[in-house]
């Protein structure tokens, strides 16, 4: 008996330490309020007008923690050269920094012009502000020339993790032209030939001149959303094993290395001669937070436990993020939210094989008005998806054709439906496409997919069987989908999630131009070869854009790649993150974790 | 027995040399290159085929060109067996290659690897006996009793969770009603041991108690079967006290089957425990062979496989030594 009660004493205690630390971080997230100090920030529009925002006062000092965004980016990845590929990105985008950024102070966090999803792309070049490069001028349509900012160094020997002797000469060094120069000719990703036909010349230490052969309007804007990290000249000193050892990093970001634990952790410092400012308060010298660290999870769950438990500050990439969205919402509403990367949901089929049922363009039609759009957005991803994205996103206004503006009568030869037939769920219309095809009692296909992606090829899956379109789903390893999708001469479709698309033009010339390299289906349209001369070719851009707009219901139409909803990834942050509105990057490309630069941690609500 | 140990050691080589060609050939073979995942990478941002390359042909042309250039600086442009004649050099000089996607030495990120695996490992097997043992012991003295049957159906409760599910328990539902979860951020044991067991105890018991099912019932049957013999018999005759029976005389017999047991499930904690070092963040084996599985990074997987062979012929000659000393009727001269 007596054994009994000092049980039931023990539960009790158990659970009322657990209370009692939870109501300690209530009370801890109440006191912040009482600390916290608002200021009014002035603020310059894109138009020059101002405007007036109240700001809870940054300060300085804590940890962030992030985890790894979930994309194929890699902290293992050390070497410098490698930083051009996207997947190869996790370090050099804290570490090192590009001529360019995204304009924070316009972007959600700022004047709000730029929403989140906008915020993403690496285009238009509005977007762009100055960072290594001071300012840009295009002299002519085959070259820019860009002013290298003065007075930012290299980290100085006392604050890298362990000085190497071969970079003695770099430690502290002024970045220079050269140094950019150096960078672009040693990457692995400019080696490889992308984008391989632009000359770099440092024209003097802080005059950097970027020419190619060809005017290209297109080619302008991509220098300011290109890949390329600079780092220090003097890498070429150390021997060629230690170029990837992580205790070699040297960069002008504004966090150095510290300590880096091979699949788990890296933790960064503060760079306490960092030189850029705080775009919205510009008395700030950034980065506020005196540490960073990245945490190398990859368990869906696990993250979002971490998050609600405050062990990782904000948390961005999840392939479910919808799922977790809506879970969040009801049992964490503290937790902030946004949509960040809207990401298409495309299948990819062989239009060039004769046998393969989706050669046909009315099969591939029948395919899209079998779905019921506005449901599936609804009902399966909460509301942060939109119906279609395809040729382009919403996101790029200018050049997205919406709904009630797409044709209603075919414009393609074979075609039994129009741009706007096919983005309405119309399964009576499907089984009739499917009927002129050849196939009035549907038929059945193979569709490939990665684990990831099964589940919503699942609901897909019973939309199309309600017209007699069959699928055998076959959920295969990435790798195994990958070699399908791309490489085999499969009859039926690979599905496809390509990530949030960067340029509005990123689908034409990734997929469906006839020599573009990512071309899966193997499309060879003459409509799409024209229209990336025309956008290639013409100087001026709202000829581009009308071009565009010409071009785009026509695209939808043929629908080369047919495809679903495109929903949105969503971004998490704990409410002591400040300072952040769920932005997805401010290097441009997935560059998620240099944001850490910009915003600042409550350390009284952080448990 | 002297002779006998020599005779096993040699014996290792032969079978290490076998399972480094299944190693090295099986994951070339398997659906899906790596080739591919690199290129389809590249290509995915940023277009390969306009007027920024200077890659020049049509679509397929350019990714045959971009996929040779790969190969080439990979190693990967001469014939398997080619390839794999240059690793053996490189295995015989002590390095296990480079990783295709970080192009760093493999053996340098195993080593790392290891030493936490292991401890993994280790941690489990200690839950697993300080949770098996008593309770075998106890269900095999008093067989199909009240308490017999409570703790049998305990074991095969424990043997039929599966880890990814108990381990997923942990970490939701606290974190969804407390705002409390293990400690996800890997600690070197090194830079704070008491965080370091911190993190790892969590998983080591879930580990450990999917583990003590399997060896709480091997141990009760063992015990029924050296309760059941002549000596035991006699002892009981003697009049020895049931614990000192138990303690001194049945439980080390019993015990020898087991030990054989527990050293085979250590190459598989140490390697296996993918979903759980996923689930809590533990940068182990396991979660590197999963990665380098899903990026088809060779090396990674050879090197692995080719080192948990090991672990397992060497586990097993330890087992067959362990015999001798603890069964004095077995000789190996």
């Amino acid at each position: 008996m007596l054994l009994s009660i000092r049980r039931a004493a023990a539960v009790m205690l158990g659970l009322g330490l657990v209370l009692t630390s939870t109501a300690l971080w209530a009370s801890a997230a109440e006191e912040s309020s009482a600390e916290a100090e608002f200021v009014d920030v002035e603020l310059t529009k894109l138009d020059g007008g101002t405007m007036t925002r109240n700001y809870e006062k940054p300060r300085y000092g804590g940890t962030i923690t992030m985890n790894r965004e979930i994309l194929l980016v890699s902290f293992s990845l050390w070497d410098p050269r490698s930083g051009g590929g996207p997947h190869e990105l996790a370090n050099v985008q804290i570490t090192n920094q590009r001529l360019s950024q995204l304009d924070w102070a316009h972007g959600p966090s700022g004047t709000g012009e730029y929403d989140v999803r906008q915020y993403t792309a690496a285009n238009p070049p509005a977007l762009a502000v100055p960072m290594l490069a001071e300012s840009w001028t295009i002299p002519n349509p085959t070259s820019m020339v860009f002013k290298m900012r003065e007075g930012v160094h290299f980290w100085a020997e006392e604050d890298v993790a362990q000085a190497n002797p071969g970079l003695q000469a770099d430690y502290g060094r002024e970045l220079t032209a050269h140094d950019v120069v150096f960078s672009k000719n040693t990457s692995n990703w400019y080696k490889q030939g992308v984008p391989g036909i632009s000359t770099y010349t440092a024209l003097d230490d802080h005059t950097l001149e970027v020419s190619w052969p060809e005017p290209d309007p297109l080619l302008a804007a991509f220098q300011l959303s290109m890949y390329l990290f600079t780092f220090n000249g003097g890498m070429a000193n150390i021997p060629e094993g230690d170029w990837g050892d992580w205790r070699n990093a040297l960069g002008t970001g504004s966090y150095i290395p510290t300590d880096y634990v091979p699949g788990s952790t890296v933790t960064y410092k503060r760079n306490p001669n960092y030189w850029e400012n705080d775009p919205i308060h510009p008395e700030n010298r950034l980065p506020y937070a005196d540490n960073l660290r990245i945490v190398d999870f990859d368990d869906e769950a696990s993250i979002i436990a971490a998050l609600r438990a405050g062990q990782i500050d904000l948390t961005n990439g999840l392939g479910s993020s919808g799922k977790w969205g809506l879970q969040l919402k009801d049992t964490n509403p503290e937790i902030g939210q946004a949509p960040a990367a809207p990401t298409p949901t495309v299948w990819v089929p062989r239009v060039d094989l004769p046998d393969s049922p989706f050669s046909d363009i009315k099969v591939r039609q029948a395919l899209m008005m079998s779905i019921p759009r506005d449901e599936v957005v609804e009902d399966f991803y909460g509301g942060f998806a939109v119906p279609y994205s395809y040729p382009t996103f919403p996101t790029f206004p200018d050049y997205f054709v919406a709904y009630d503006q797409l044709p209603t009568e075919p414009m393609l030869p074979g075609s039994c439906a129009s741009a706007r037939d096919v983005v309405t769920y119309n399964p009576d219309k499907a089984r009739d496409c499917l009927a002129q095809a050849g196939f009035p009692d549907g038929f059945e296909f193979d569709l490939w997919t990665p684990p990831g992606e099964a589940e919503f090829n699942e609901l897909y899956q019973g939309y199309w069987n309600e017209v007699g379109i069959r699928a055998n789903l076959k959920v295969v390893e990435g790798a195994v989908w990958q070699s399908v999708k791309d490489r085999e001469d499969h009859l039926g479709l690979a599905s496809w999630t390509p990530g949030m698309w960067q340029h509005h033009y990123e689908l034409l010339f990734n997929q469906l131009t006839s020599n573009a390299t990512v071309n899966s289906a193997r499309t060879s349209e003459p409509m799409y070869d024209a229209i990336a001369a025309v956008v290639t070719t013409e100087p001026d851009e709202q000829k581009r854009i009308a071009a565009y707009r010409e071009f785009f219901p026509k695209a939808l139409e043929d629908s080369a790649y047919p495809h679903g909803v495109a929903f949105d990834k969503l971004t998490f942050w704990n409410p002591w993150v400040k300072g952040y509105s769920g932005e997805m990057s401010n290097v441009g490309i997935q560059g998620w974790h240099s944001v850490a630069k910009n915003i600042w941690i409550d350390q009284a609500m952080q448990p | 027995m002297t002779a006998y140990i020599i005779r096993r050691v040699v014996l290792i080589i032969p079978t290490l040399f076998i399972v480094s060609l299944l190693a090295f050939f099986l994951i070339r073979w398997i659906p899906g290159d790596v080739i591919d995942l690199m290129v389809a990478i590249m290509q995915q941002y940023v277009s390969l085929g306009t007027t920024t390359t200077d890659l020049v042909g049509s679509s397929e042309e350019v990714v045959e060109q971009l996929a040779q250039t790969l190969r080439e600086q990979l190693g990967l442009d001469v014939p398997a067996h080619v390839q794999y004649v240059r690793w053996l050099g490189e295995l015989l000089q002590g390095r296990l290659g480079d990783s295709l996607w970080t192009r760093q030495p493999v053996g340098t990120d195993i080593l790392f690897r290891l030493p936490i695996s292991l401890q993994l490992g280790l941690m489990a097997i200690i839950f697993a006996l300080v949770i098996a043992l008593p309770v075998g012991i106890i269900s095999g003295v008093r067989p199909d009793s009240g308490i017999d049957q409570v703790l049998r159906s305990f074991a095969i409760l424990l043997v039929t969770v599966p880890a990814f599910w108990l381990g997923t328990m942990v970490v939701v539902y606290p974190a969804l009603w407390w705002r409390w979860a293990p400690p996800l951020f890997f600690v070197r044991f090194g830079d704070d041991p008491l965080g370091n067991l911190a993190q790892m105890f969590v998983p080591s018991l879930i580990q450990g108690m999917l583990l003590s099912g399997i060896i709480m019932r091997f141990t009760r049957t063992m015990m029924l079967e050296v309760l059941r013999q002549d000596y035991v018999r006699t002892a009981w005759a003697k009049g020895l006290r049931e614990r000192v029976l138990v303690m001194r005389h049945v439980l080390k017999n019993a015990t020898i089957p087991v030990i054989t047991m527990i050293g085979l499930q250590l190459p598989v904690l140490i390697g296996g425990a993918v979903i759980v070092e996923k689930i809590f963040n533990i940068p182990g084996l396991g979660s590197l062979v999963i990665e380098a599985l899903e990026k088809r990074d060779y090396p990674i997987v050879t090197a692995i496989n080719l080192l948990m062979a090991g672990v397992v012929l060497v586990v097993n000659v330890v087992i067959d030594i362990s015999y001798a000393w603890l069964d004095p009727r077995i000789r190996y001269d």
